[in-house]
């Protein structure tokens, strides 16, 4: 029996093994995660905007009662914005969106960006200046966010004086893709500000002042 | 002034003298009215042009002249010609018709001085020739005075827009027009050239009486101008264009002049061209090269073709000797970028290098990080699953502030891939031009489909890229085995690998 229990000792520390073999990520793994920047970190440096209901009730100078805005007052409405060291801007959902949080829950069924009856995905840029794009305002709504129990997510720019040259089809075709890469593949779309224009963000000032950091946004509690 | 009687006919001018009297309105001593000097006693400044032309150190085995002459000259032959026509009437048969129309001063100067230069400087007269000889008799330098160029021409339009009350609505839009030029002084600058064509074509619209009002003709200064004075030689010769292929061994050399911040970054121009400018006698090059590479890429193999356009050289003729592989080679005497296959090209060679840029195949040698662990067989798979595979290929974002959006289609013709472990897979493969290797490894978040990391079912980004080969054409290689097409050649500074492919 002791042979037995000898085993029994040694068992568990085979499987942990094994384990960790199966496992992709291990931090005595020799081949672990790159150390070299991914290919988002490589060009683009990561600013977040913390948008809650009640923000957007203010831009949009609606009154509401105590009570609706109680209501609202926890939803997190996170929006990324990546700029590449050439001044394009990827922007999309950040992970923390209600959205993608809940998608287990209630699955995103569908991305469109023909909100407001406007067709904007027929808008096709043309040439290098890329003239033609939709042109953003803070209150723009870039498309719409609807899952499977009829919730519908309006995404608005919060940026002014840009212009929209790219919307991700692929977020339309597949919109679990929004859900499960949003910062990579599920990225909404690109935009663009004009050569010798300025950026403007929601705050008036014509910069990203309004906007968080990689690290700054970490540190802010869920 | 000479007049075209009738149409062109050729005529050998044996004799000047009896044309220089009949151009010039005025005997000797005093300076001609219309050209102040300078047909009048070109002559005698030929000495002057010619040892400008030497001591600016040319080597030229012909020339070709061109001629400037002041605005000034044009006017007052304007004002000769009305009146001229006022005071003979019906006798003067030269009114500006297309047949009877009066002979430019550039083309006079250059039907006398022509044969004059050529026998002085000892060459003959080329009209297609490679070496320019500008001869100068205006001020068009900055600083101003009252002979400069615009500040006449802008005399001229100030005084044409007061006159523009008299006159009907065409002259009140040119002078509007005018005055839109006047108000961008720089545009002024630049334009000037312009400017005088329409100045002079809008004061020969001008009546007499008017005409004779101009400052131009009132001012006693500009009267008693010898445009002598202001003669300026210029003398430029073609540029020369030396082909041939560039290795680049660095990762942090760009391709054209670079600044990043303050620091200023090799360029593979600067290495080449650096050591070879005295060697052409020039102050300035230019690269075009057939397509290009990142900074941090690697361009291996035979090299890739490129053409240097040295501007103005001084030492065309004696740089003819220095053209040869070694000597170029050991003047260029850098271990970041090498260079052989050198020859001299002339212009529609560039031609048929924006066509290699568009249509070789070359091929990449590259090493890919995989996010799940990867096997020897999935390698295998890789590489025979793309054969001829087509890629659609959206603008990269990288790339997207400079090119418009669109989506192309490029096509991987081979891949090889070597599984060196768990993570990590070095690459070989052969794509038509214009594909952007490092987006069809990791994706481009999507917008290049298939990709390296789509066709493994995982995420895979790539850490070094070379160019190992540009190809004339993909037949030309289709056949070979794998092995013999992803082998690096290197061309090495031996005495035996002279550019061998």
């Amino acid at each position: 029996m002791e042979g037995a229990a000898a085993e029994d000792i040694d068992e568990p520390a085979i499987i942990q093994a094994q384990e960790d073999k199966d496992l992709d990520m291990g931090e005595s793994d020799y081949f672990s995660e790159p150390k070299f920047d991914s290919v988002v970190d490589r060009y683009y440096t990561r600013l977040y905007k913390r948008v809650t209901p009640a923000m957007i009730s203010t831009m949009l100078e609606m009154k509401e009662s105590e009570e609706q805005l109680a209501l609202k007052e926890n939803i997190c409405l996170d929006q990324f914005y990546f700029i590449h060291s050439n001044k394009l801007v990827l922007f999309g959902l950040s992970p923390r969106h209600e959205a993608i949080v809940n998608n287990s829950q209630n699955p995103i069924t569908g991305v469109s960006f023909d909100a407001n009856k406007k067709q904007r995905s027929q808008n096709k840029v043309t040439g290098k200046s890329k003239s033609g794009g939709t042109r953003l305002d803070p209150r723009t709504i870039v498309c719409e966010i609807s899952t499977q129990n009829g919730k519908v997510y309006k995404v608005r720019s919060f940026v002014g004086n840009a212009y929209l040259i790219e919307m991700n089809q692929r977020v339309v075709q597949n919109p679990q893709l929004l859900a499960q890469k949003c910062e990579s593949d599920g990225y909404l779309g690109i935009f663009i500000v004009k050569r010798g224009e300025e950026i403007m963000s929601v705050e008036r000032e014509k910069d990203w002042a309004g906007f968080l950091s990689k690290e700054e946004y970490e540190k802010v509690s869920a | 002034m000479l007049f075209r009687e009738s149409s062109l006919a050729l005529y050998r001018i044996l004799d000047f003298g009896p044309i220089l009297d009949s151009l010039c309105v005025s005997a000797e001593p005093q300076l001609c009215t219309i050209c102040r000097g300078v047909l009048q006693h070109c002559n005698t400044h030929l000495e002057t042009l010619c040892t400008q032309v030497s001591a600016q150190a040319f080597e030229y085995t012909d020339f070709k002249i061109t001629f400037s002459i002041s605005i000034i000259a044009y006017l007052k032959r304007l004002l000769v010609i009305g009146m001229a026509e006022e005071e003979l009437g019906k006798a003067f048969r030269y009114k500006q018709t297309k047949d009877r129309s009066v002979i430019d001063f550039k083309e006079v100067y250059k039907w006398i001085m022509s044969p004059l230069i050529a026998k002085r400087l000892n060459v003959p007269a080329n009209l297609d020739g490679t070496f320019l000889i500008h001869v100068s008799f205006a001020q068009r330098e900055e600083g101003g005075g009252a002979f400069h160029e615009n500040t006449v021409i802008q005399g001229v339009q100030n005084e044409m827009e007061s006159f523009s009350g008299m006159l009907g609505k065409g002259a009140k839009w040119k002078a509007k027009q005018d005055w839109k030029h006047k108000k961008d002084n720089h545009a002024n600058q630049s334009g000037a050239v312009k400017g005088a064509e329409q100045v002079i074509s809008s004061v020969s619209k001008l009546a007499l009486p008017l005409l004779k009002e101009l400052d131009v003709f009132k001012s006693q200064e500009i009267a008693q101008i010898d445009l002598n004075t202001l003669m300026s030689v210029d003398c430029t010769m073609d540029n020369i264009l030396l082909y041939g292929r560039y290795v680049k061994l660095s990762r942090e050399v760009s391709q054209t002049p670079w600044n990043l911040g303050t620091k200023r970054m090799h360029s593979v121009q600067a290495l080449i061209s650096d050591n070879l400018l005295p060697i052409f006698g020039s102050k300035q090059a230019f690269l075009h090269a057939a397509g290009r590479e990142d900074i941090d890429v690697r361009m291996l193999g035979r090299g890739r073709p490129f053409v240097m356009e040295f501007v103005n050289p001084k030492k065309s003729l004696s740089c003819q000797g220095q053209i040869e592989d070694k000597g170029l080679r050991k003047a260029i005497n850098s271990s970041l970028v090498y260079c052989h296959e050198f020859k001299i090209v002339d212009k529609e060679f560039f031609d048929s290098l924006k066509d290699i840029e568009i249509s070789k195949a070359k091929s990449y040698s590259c090493m890919v990080w995989v996010k799940r662990r990867i096997t020897p067989q999935d390698c295998d798979k890789l590489s025979t699953l793309v054969s001829e595979l087509h890629v659609q290929q959206t603008t990269p974002i990288r790339v997207l502030h400079r090119r418009s959006l669109a989506v192309r289609e490029k096509v991987i013709h081979r891949l090889q891939a070597t599984y060196i472990n768990q993570h990590y897979m070095h690459i070989c493969l052969l794509a038509s031009a214009g594909t952007y290797i490092k987006e069809f490894v990791h994706g481009d978040l999507g917008r290049t489909t298939p990709s390296v990391g789509s066709l493994l079912e995982s995420e895979a980004d790539i850490l070094q890229l070379d160019v190992t080969n540009v190809y004339d054409s993909v037949q030309s290689v289709a056949e070979l085995p794998l092995s013999k097409l992803f082998e690096i050649e290197v061309v090495s500074d031996g005495e035996a690998d002279d550019g061998e492919a």
